[in-house]
């Protein structure tokens, strides 16, 4: 051993008798690394594929075609517009909605027409082998529409087009996605212009004194505080002090605004510092002020950072329960609201409402909205990423 | 290359050729004289060491500058040196070539052998101004086998002028021998001839500067 | 001083400058002529950059400097009180070490100031100065065809030459060049300085060079300064050739620095 050592050390110049341990160390440490990537790969696999596993069933619904009569009678109480063995195999709410139907058709009236009705919550869940409550003359009854092709599952646009419901088939995310858009548009009105400008005050227009030094230390703590604080602090002076009105778009997005404030500063900052200074340079010795070299020449080059730490501030935002709880935005909201003083609520206050919910259809539905956020967030943070690539300048 | 830095080289060059001409432009007329046999015409000969010293200075210190504000390198390093050197041997061949027309017409006399002189003074004489001009001739030459060809030239006259000059020495040796009286004048012609003979060393020496500033190589004095 | 018919375009007398509580440039007096290129030269942190600001007011931007003394253009002292800096800039534009031009297009780079300082307006007038510009600084054959491409997409020679039209399109008298052709190769570099040979007839040149070959070849005076102070002011000739203070030999012959 020790000979063929020695050869080897005599033939090739390039020998080195400490590689081998080092090569081997750098071996393990890579497998280690791949290691955690792969944990955390599958962790998230596994996330993704059981939430989409439950949200899949939520995107289609149960429907039944059967007779339902537009009289006098059935008017009044809706429930005897159809057939008394379905009665409580159709859904209530979808028999509430009789009279709106008869305004769109007039000539419903005093007719009996066949077509498809919104099933109960729970021959859907039966038909999607979930837990139900079904009694078993009416599983028998529900077995022998099905064979006769009377029950067909379609596409739930109710979860995409109606409001939150105490109904459970009735459920839908609607309300909660204009609640959120509206939310997120004052935010950004308010959070953005604020923002920017705050950040090229403290880089280009401020001198580096104890006092900047101090601001600039704040803005940095206040990105960390929790959020759920941002919630009291806009409780107490929003709708306290100010007495707007409560669980609004309006209070929650200033309260987001406030939450949001700090990393759009902070990512604008970093996009101003970014810009070379040599730029700037050249501006002034052609006799430029202030105004033009910061306007004309470095806010366009610092521009594609700004944009991208926006929207990672609004994907930021659009997630954020805590604080509008506090403020209210977790109330029961059946109605989309038309103006940003009305209360509504925000997407992940709906599905926080939808867990705590006893009937099972929630579930389905709670884990769909969160495939719908996690969608949204996604696609947001595409576009910042595109935008990004877009804009930014080679050197 | 810079315009300024162009212009100075242009300057240098020139400068240089005019001194060349002006010697040439000597002995020429000195040649002249030889022939017609109207050796009194070699009082024309108007040379002076103390101008020509005056014109080689200048064209060193503007030689110098441009060394030090251009920091020439390769050929254009070698042919300042060169010029640098050359101008110095211009002023010695300046010189040899005024004590020529002042010796010889000095010391000729029709009670010499005057045949016999002019018959050698002549041909040493047209060799020394050949392989003068040649070697001037270099300074405006851009084609390296021109350059060759010239610069062979002039070593080929050189040796004619070795030649003419040991026949001369010998032959006038000879008639001192017989004409001790006369020995004198005789001795300062021979001297006024060898100072054509140095002429054409010089010639040889400008064109090894030329020489080597065009082609490279090292530096050699001859 | 020097004896010479030149006419005085840039008088410097006791300038003093103080970064914060260190002094940067000792005294510094000095006559600066008109339609002259003037080299400034000396080992790293001996002040030239620092002086070459102080001439178009650049310092100013950095808060802690301070200035004492006075440097007289066209019998004003551009540190008085009443005179505005950014006005102090249009009339001596700045070439800078590395070539910065816009993001913008080759068009917009060389119009942008004109257009701001109002000197011309959109439209024929601005398009014959972006022209007649890039002739003067020897870039027009190069791209007039592509005058909408960005200025970042030239080589880097090329940009430096765009920084140069871009500074003589506000039409200054005197143009500071701080290490104009440091970054650039030597073809390139040479391309400049031919052309800072014949931007001389029309604008006064004060550029910094850490390469000394650089002023003796185009300067007509060179300045050399160290540690702060200007130790000899004179014809590039006489410092190359003989210069008067041993500080100045031993930089020039390369004992130090």
């Amino acid at each position: 051993m020790i000979k063929r050592k020695k050869e080897k050390q005599n033939n090739n110049p390039f020998y080195d008798s400490t590689l081998k341990k080092r090569h081997a160390s750098a071996a393990r440490f890579k497998k280690f690394t791949l290691t955690s990537l792969l944990f955390s790969i599958a962790f998230l696999s596994f996330f993704l594929f059981d939430i989409v596993g439950k949200a899949i069933p939520a995107f289609k619904v149960a429907y039944i075609q059967t007779e339902v009569t537009f009289n006098e009678k059935s008017l009044d109480d809706t429930r005897f517009a159809v057939d008394k063995k379905y009665r409580d195999l159709v859904s209530r709410a979808w028999l509430r909605d009789i009279p709106s139907l008869l305004k769109e058709n007039p000539n419903f009236m005093n007719t009996t027409i066949t077509t498809w009705v919104l099933a109960d919550d729970q021959v859907d869940q039966y038909l999607k082998g979930h837990h139900h409550k079904l009694k078993e003359n009416e599983i028998t009854f529900v077995e022998n529409l099905l064979s006769q092709g009377l029950i067909e599952n379609k596409f739930n646009a109710i979860f995409f087009t109606k409001g939150d419901s105490k109904i459970p088939e009735y459920a839908g995310l609607y309300s909660a996605i204009v609640g959120s858009v509206l939310t997120l548009i004052i935010t950004m009105m308010v959070a953005f212009p604020i923002g920017v400008m705050t950040a090229i005050y403290l880089e280009e227009f401020s001198s580096d004194n104890k006092f900047t030094r101090f601001i600039e230390i704040n803005i940095n703590n206040l990105a960390a505080i929790p959020s759920i604080l941002f919630g009291l602090l806009g409780l107490a002076i929003f709708i306290n002090l100010f007495g707007m009105p409560r669980s609004s778009p309006l209070v929650g997005g200033l309260t987001l605004a406030l939450m949001t404030l700090p990393i759009i500063i902070v990512s604008s900052r970093a996009a101003l510092r970014a810009v070379p200074d040599s730029i700037r340079q050249a501006g002034y010795g052609l006799g430029l002020n202030k105004i033009q070299v910061t306007r004309d020449h470095v806010l366009p080059l610092a521009f594609p950072g700004v944009l991208t730490g926006s929207i990672i501030g609004l994907a930021h935002a659009m997630g954020e329960t805590a604080p509008l709880i506090i403020i209210g935005m977790i109330a029961f909201i059946p109605d989309a609201p038309t103006m940003v003083t009305q209360a509504a609520t925000v997407m992940p206050a709906q599905l926080f409402t939808w867990a705590g919910m006893p009937e099972g259809m929630y579930i389905e539905k709670t884990a769909a909205g969160i495939v719908v956020l996690l969608t949204i967030l996604i696609s947001l943070n595409t576009v910042a990423i595109i935008l990004r690539k877009k804009f930014e300048v080679k050197w | 290359m810079l315009r300024p830095y162009e212009i100075k080289l242009q300057n240098i060059k020139e400068e240089i050729s005019k001194i060349g001409i002006d010697v040439v432009n000597s002995l020429e007329l000195s040649l002249r004289a030889l022939e017609d046999k109207k050796i009194d015409d070699l009082k024309n000969v108007e040379l002076t060491e103390k101008k020509l010293l005056l014109r080689s200075n200048e064209i060193d210190n503007i030689i110098v500058t441009t060394l030090a504000l251009y920091s020439p390198e390769a050929k254009d390093l070698r042919q300042l040196v060169s010029y640098l050197k050359i101008t110095n041997e211009l002023v010695r061949t300046g010189s040899n070539a005024k004590d020529f027309a002042k010796m010889f017409k000095k010391s000729y006399s029709d009670d010499l052998n005057t045949n016999m002189i002019l018959e050698y003074a002549v041909p040493l004489l047209k060799s020394a101004l050949l392989s003068l001009q040649t070697s001037i001739s270099i300074l405006d030459e851009t084609n390296a086998n021109h350059i060759e060809e010239k610069y062979h030239r002039v070593i080929v006259e050189e040796s004619k002028t070795d030649d003419l000059y040991l026949m001369i020495e010998k032959n006038i040796l000879k008639l001192i021998s017989k004409n001790l009286d006369l020995s004198k004048e005789y001795f300062d012609i021979l001297s006024a001839l060898r100072r054509l003979e140095k002429i054409a060393d010089r010639a040889v020496s400008i064109a090894n500067l030329l020489h080597f500033a065009q082609v490279g190589g090292d530096m050699v004095q001859s | 001083m020097i004896e010479n018919d030149n006419k005085t375009k840039i008088a410097v007398k006791n300038l003093n400058l103080y970064y914060g509580v260190n002094q940067a440039l000792f005294d510094i007096s000095a006559n600066l002529y008109e339609n002259k290129i003037t080299a400034l030269i000396g080992p790293s942190g001996c002040g030239k950059s620092t002086f070459l600001r102080c001439v178009n007011r650049m310092n100013d931007l950095i808060p802690i400097v301070k200035i004492d003394g006075s440097i007289i253009i066209d019998n004003k002292n551009i540190y008085d009180k009443d005179v505005d800096e950014v006005s102090v800039r249009k009339k001596i534009g700045m070439v800078f070490q590395q070539p910065n031009p816009f993001p913008k297009s080759i068009y917009d780079n060389v119009s942008y100031a004109p257009l701001k300082h109002g000197i011309v307006k959109k439209g024929r007038d601005c398009d014959e100065l972006v022209e007649l510009s890039l002739i003067k600084s020897g870039l027009w054959n190069e791209v007039k065809d592509k005058l909408n491409q960005p200025g970042t997409s030239l080589s880097g020679g090329q940009q430096q030459r765009l920084c140069i039209a871009r500074t003589i399109a506000i039409k200054p008298e005197v143009i500071l060049m701080d290490e104009p052709t440091s970054a650039l190769d030597p073809i390139s570099t040479e391309k400049i300085e031919a052309l800072m040979l014949e931007l001389k007839q029309d604008y006064t040149i004060i550029t910094v060079t850490h390469n000394m070959q650089q002023a003796a070849r185009v300067a007509d005076y060179t300045a050399f300064f160290h540690l702060g102070k200007l130790i000899e002011y004179d014809e590039t000739q006489t410092i190359f050739v003989n210069p008067h203070n041993k500080k100045t030999e031993d930089y020039i012959t390369g004992r130090f620095g």
